[in-house]
């Protein structure tokens, strides 16, 4: 609200993602924050609540059902918070999967990422190009929990997590938040506000019976940059879901970057030859995840770059392009979801 | 041997679509129509292994409990379901294996769990039977 020179009762709508936040809920949050809201929405479904709750902000001031929306993601964990959590996830892993016991969906996202390597002739250093060069963008980042410079052998040697994924395979679980105010460039004439393009979302695409390894933008990604008026060769940056390398793979092959089918080539393209802009805070594997899953910090880093204001890792962009992904079901994430963002 | 019980899919009785777990809608023709059709058999596509962070994990009771390694392998079942299931550290990909489907309760976890013993084993245990003396129970 700092940044955009509001109080509490400039806002009227509030939209919230946090897996900590109850026995809470939104309408607690706004009774804290001091708002009157018109609109309120509560959206737990992880790494996709995000581009969800950006979309719904966006219908909602549409049709004039509010004008300026906060949108908030937090997280506060202690350590048994984060096994209630991953324990109780939702039915099916409670009751087939924690007995294991499973702890947590790393072990899912070493099959994902067992069926990837398999199906793509890709083995470990492929998976590191994405955690290593998340970190040299983390590097520039005060607010990212990894800072620290990693190489390709830090990665290939680090503690293994659920072979072949390691520790840098694994977002850092963190206290955190992010926060958005979404309204109309009337309301708000001196604020130079991201223009909010076409969004995409498909949810249990395909019933958890297939591997994982191809999510529900392969099937939208066309009618999303149809929408855009141009194609993934004019998308300027990225923030894709990072919740495993091999899901950064796979959304970027969704999205079209390997109109080939050659993902070897297009990690060579896109983080061997140059860095393209992905995950410029360092996305969730270095800077960590927080707020329902990290839901709104794609969204957050894509508008502060566009704006102009990363600091230390500031790229000149005019577009960007943001997933959500997530949540687990049975056997991996069963949302997903895009929206493009254009510069003030 | 104790009783094993195979894993309990779930077959429309419409459409013949198979899914594990159950759930109450079939997402092939829409019916709400079910039988359970036990599976005891499945080969082993992938392995993996959990390494717990800490040595003890605590319990909300104030106690802990020792971690292990735990051996985890994804299994196509014969219908072409894919299960998770427990193993141990020598299941491979490409094991014959047997399902076992076994309540499973700790102060900490409840639910079933799914484990897989490769059926070299099982024709181990009825050789060793099988050669034990005639007053040795089983």
């Amino acid at each position: 609200m700092d940044v955009a020179g509001l109080k509490s009762s400039d806002i009227d709508g509030v939209g919230l993602s946090s897996f900590t936040m109850p026995p809470d809920h939104v309408i607690d949050l706004t009774w804290r924050l001091g708002i009157t809201a018109d609109w309120i929405a509560d959206d737990s479904n992880g790494g996709a609540a995000g581009v969800n709750l950006l979309r719904a902000a966006t219908r909602a001031i549409e049709s004039g059902d509010a004008s300026t929306i906060l949108l908030v993601a937090g997280d506060r964990y202690r350590r048994r918070d984060f096994d209630d959590f991953t324990d109780h996830y939702n039915k099916a892993v409670r009751d087939l999967l924690a007995p294991i016991p499973l702890d947590g969906p790393n072990t899912l996202f070493s099959f994902v990422t067992q069926r990837h390597m398999n199906q793509h002739g890709l083995d470990r250093p492929d998976y590191g190009q994405v955690s290593v060069n998340q970190r040299a963008w983390a590097e520039s980042n005060p607010l990212a929990c990894y800072r620290t410079p990693m190489t390709m052998e830090d990665y290939l040697g680090a503690p293994p997590v659920a072979p072949p994924l390691g520790l840098y395979d694994c977002v850092p679980i963190v206290s955190g938040a992010d926060a958005v105010i979404v309204s109309t460039a009337d309301r708000l004439p001196d604020v130079p506000g991201v223009r909010v393009g076409p969004f995409v979302a498909r949810y249990n695409y395909d019933h958890q019976q297939g591997d994982g390894t191809r999510t529900a933008l392969a099937d939208l990604a066309d009618g999303l940059y149809e929408r855009a008026g141009f194609g993934p060769e004019d998308i300027e940056l990225l923030s894709v879901y990072d919740d495993y390398p091999v899901m950064v793979l796979t959304q970027l092959a969704d999205l079209g970057f390997a109109p080939d089918g050659d993902v070897q080539r297009m990690i060579d393209r896109m983080y061997v030859e140059r860095r393209f802009p992905i995950n410029t805070s360092g996305g969730m594997l270095s800077a960590g995840q927080a707020g329902g899953g990290a839901a709104l910090h794609g969204i957050v880093e894509a508008v502060t770059q566009l704006q102009g204001r990363a600091t230390g890792r500031q790229v000149s962009v005019r577009n960007a392009l943001v997933t959500g992904y997530g949540m687990v079901v049975f056997r991996y994430g069963g949302c997903a979801n895009a929206v493009i963002l254009e510069a003030p | 041997m104790t009783g094993t019980q195979g894993v309990p899919l779930a077959r429309c009785n419409v459409c013949d679509h198979i899914v594990f777990p159950y759930r109450p809608i079939c997402s092939s023709c829409g019916a709400s129509d079910w039988r359970v059709e036990r599976t005891s058999a499945g080969v082993v596509e992938l392995v993996t292994r959990r390494t717990p962070r800490t040595k003890r994990r605590p319990l909300p009771t104030g106690n802990w409990v020792e971690q292990a390694i735990v051996y985890i392998a994804s299994v196509r079942t014969p219908q072409g379901v894919e299960v998770t299931v427990k193993c141990d550290d020598e299941t491979r990909p490409g094991d014959h294996v047997t399902l076992d489907f076994q309540a499973h309760g700790t102060v900490r976890r409840e639910g079933h769990m799914v484990s897989a013993r490769s059926l070299h084993d099982a024709d181990r245990e009825l050789r060793d039977q099988a050669t034990a003396a005639p007053d040795q129970s089983t």
